[in-house]
């Protein structure tokens, strides 16, 4: 336990953790071996606002700080990552639109997700992910209307939100600087959905293509002015990046539990596992880097709440906390054993969902650009502070 | 229409219970949770005024710490709470316990409906709301496993041995409600927030005037306490192939006399 907790924070995680243990974690293997969740899933998180928790209260949301939101959706992602994805790419995706646009659009994107809806961030394209700034997907002004055309790939949410943010270009022919924002409504003619991709994990997380087929949007569904789509998504993903490293913490810390129990139970040579010190250096090393993923998500979040931009800050916490969460999935299953890689058991699913925390919101190849970039520019006007 | 909801705080953990020497208990190392059929009655209560209007209160005897279930129950819906916290009613028994709730009831009053949990789930008695109903001299129906609402009566269902009943009684009333009525909600982030900023009235024996409390007004006396016996290991049935553990099994279930 790295944090200190404020009674109220105390309280709201045991609201939490009571909730999703009782009715959501019994649910989460067949979801998981039906690569889907019932439609009512997530019903009874919209009923406690968890998808909105750091959304403001003029908004229909908590109104809670980073903070707090981050050590809530720990708690989720410790019962299953995907459902804490689902509930973080929607307040993630209206976030971005209100940080950019007007509050009346805001208010647009806010009222759909607010009564019990999801929401999603629209970028990918089958040949545009890292390099996001090829995206093929057009938004054509016509009159007092936009016209979207293209077809978006490994969107969460993609099937089942009620908006979007959508990345489209209104100048094709410029680059970064030809990316637009839009809020697009799911049940506009034209708006269609791809199947839900059979994943190695995450599995209860919705992931499909969106096509986007002449679909009209009114001119105020611009969010920000044409040409800011670009700087919108990235601004988001600083954001976002953060957010993805506390589900890992959760994951991490139900690795740990789970092997430190078995360990504890698991006889051999006539003594539980945990006395053998080969095995307590394994437990040690989840331990230390479970711990230190959370501080640091804890860190960034507290810059966020101070409002840092967390350009590098959200990329080395997404690149570092994703990495351990490797090694302790890992080693939780060699603890485990051969018990550890089969389904019986709840800790390969662990190693399964957190491979895409590597490759997902920006690789772990491109977080290293981001903070390289963020080095460069950093000591060319500092000079390394001498 | 105005609603008070009896609840009582019961501790989360029997097995941390401790038994004093003067048979009483000592709940200090158990936690508390909200007793978990008083959710059902509050849920009750507060179904009932989203259909009709009205207002809900709940009411609470025990130390300083029932603030803590009262803020449970306005995150889920109550308007207000009542704590009644007195040291002179420590001890109380159950004919104790609803004397001073009555009067309390009296003392807040112009409540439609009383409802509560048909039992404790420490001292699980039963007694509380039924005494309570007499008290005030006001028609009871306990046990209830349906609910519906209109301005000035209530039907509700019981089960009955071999069947149900439904019964319609006159407000005000006193209703207990089973587990089965319905499924209490959550609490929202922005319910459970706004909780934390919620004050409540207190009363004590100053405010109620009740004669005899506490321990000496209890008509039972505790002769003794004891635990349950500690429940005894399992037998484990072992055998190298399994046609020799289902020989062993039955060579054993035969030996207990059960085949």
């Amino acid at each position: 336990m790295a944090l200190i907790y404020t009674e109220e924070q105390t309280e709201l995680i045991e609201m939490v953790r009571e909730f999703v243990w009782k009715e959501i974690a019994p649910k989460i293997p067949e979801c998981d071996r039906a690569g889907e969740c019932p439609p009512d899933f997530f019903d009874s998180a919209f009923e406690m606002g968890l998808h909105m928790l750091e959304i403001p209260e003029e908004f229909g949301g908590g109104g809670l700080d980073f903070v707090t939101t981050a050590m809530v959706f720990e708690e989720l992602g410790r019962v299953d990552g995907g459902y804490a994805q689902t509930l973080v790419s929607t307040f993630v995706a209206l976030r971005n639109v209100i940080l950019a646009g007007t509050p009346e659009q805001a208010k647009m994107f806010a009222d759909l997700v607010a009564p019990g809806g999801l929401g999603a961030f629209v970028l990918t394209e089958a040949n545009s992910g890292s390099d996001a700034a090829s995206l093929r997907t057009t938004a054509i002004r016509d009159g007092d209307e936009y016209v979207l055309n293209g077809t978006k790939t490994w969107i969460t949410n993609g099937g089942i939100s009620k908006v979007y943010a959508v990345l489209a270009k209104t100048d094709p022919a410029a680059g970064t600087k030809g990316i637009s924002c839009f809020i697009v409504e799911a049940d506009r003619p034209g708006v269609s959905w791809g199947t839900h991709e059979d994943k190695m994990g995450l599995r209860t997380s919705n992931t499909c293509d969106v096509v986007f087929k002449d679909v009209r949007v009114p001119a105020d569904h611009l969010v920000g002015a044409e040409g800011e789509g670009f700087s919108i998504a990235m601004r988001g993903l600083n954001f976002s990046r953060a957010f993805m490293a506390t589900i890992c913490v959760g994951i991490m810390q139900r690795a740990l539990d789970e092997a430190v129990v078995y360990a504890k139970t698991r006889q051999q040579f006539g003594q539980p596992i945990i006395k053998f010190q080969l095995v307590q250096k394994l437990l040690a090393d989840m331990a230390a880097q479970t711990e230190a993923a959370r501080c640091l998500v804890h860190n960034t979040m507290r810059l966020m709440d101070a409002g840092h931009s967390v350009v590098k800050e959200g990329s080395i916490t997404k690149m570092l906390v994703t990495d351990m969460l490797q090694d302790v999935t890992s080693k939780a299953v060699q603890v485990f054993g051969g018990n550890g890689y089969v389904k019986e058991y709840p800790v390969e699913k662990l190693m399964r969902d957190a491979k895409i925390y590597q490759i997902m919101e920006g690789t772990n190849e491109i977080q290293a650009l981001v903070i390289g970039r963020a080095l460069d520019k950093e000591y060319e006007t500092s000079g390394g502070g001498r | 229409m105005k609603i008070l909801v009896l609840v009582k705080q019961v501790p989360t953990d029997l097995g941390a219970v401790k038994l004093n020497e003067d048979h009483t208990l000592d709940r200090t190392a158990a936690g508390v949770q909200l007793n978990p059929v008083d959710k059902n009655a509050l849920e009750a209560a507060v179904q009932l005024t989203e259909q009709l209007g009205g207002e809900v209160t709940v009411l609470s005897m025990g130390p300083a710490t029932v603030k803590a279930t009262l803020k449970e129950c306005v995150a889920v819906g109550a308007h207000r709470g009542v704590a009644i916290t007195d040291e002179a009613f420590a001890g109380s028994d159950a004919w104790a316990t609803a004397r001073v709730l009555a009067a309390a009831v009296r003392h807040l009053g112009g409540f439609d409906l009383v409802l509560a949990g048909k039992q404790s789930f420490d001292g699980g008695t039963g007694e509380v709301p039924v005494m309570v109903a007499e008290l005030l001299d006001l028609p009871q129906v306990t046990g209830v496993t349906a609910l519906e609402g209109a301005a000035d009566a209530l039907v509700c269902t019981q089960v009955l041995d071999g069947g149900q009943a439904k019964v319609q009684v006159a407000l005000p009333a006193v209703v207990t409600v089973d587990e089965y009525v319905n499924t209490p909600r959550y609490p929202s982030v922005k319910s459970k927030l706004a909780a934390n900023k919620a004050s409540f009235d207190q009363l004590t024996n100053a405010e109620l005037a009740v004669p005899e409390v506490g321990l000496a007004a209890s008509g039972t006396t505790i002769l003794s306490a004891t635990r349950p016996p500690a429940r005894q290991p399992g037998a484990r049935v072992e055998g190298d192939t399994p046609a020799q553990v289902a020989e062993n099994l039955v060579a054993a279930l035969v030996a207990a006399h059960v085949l």
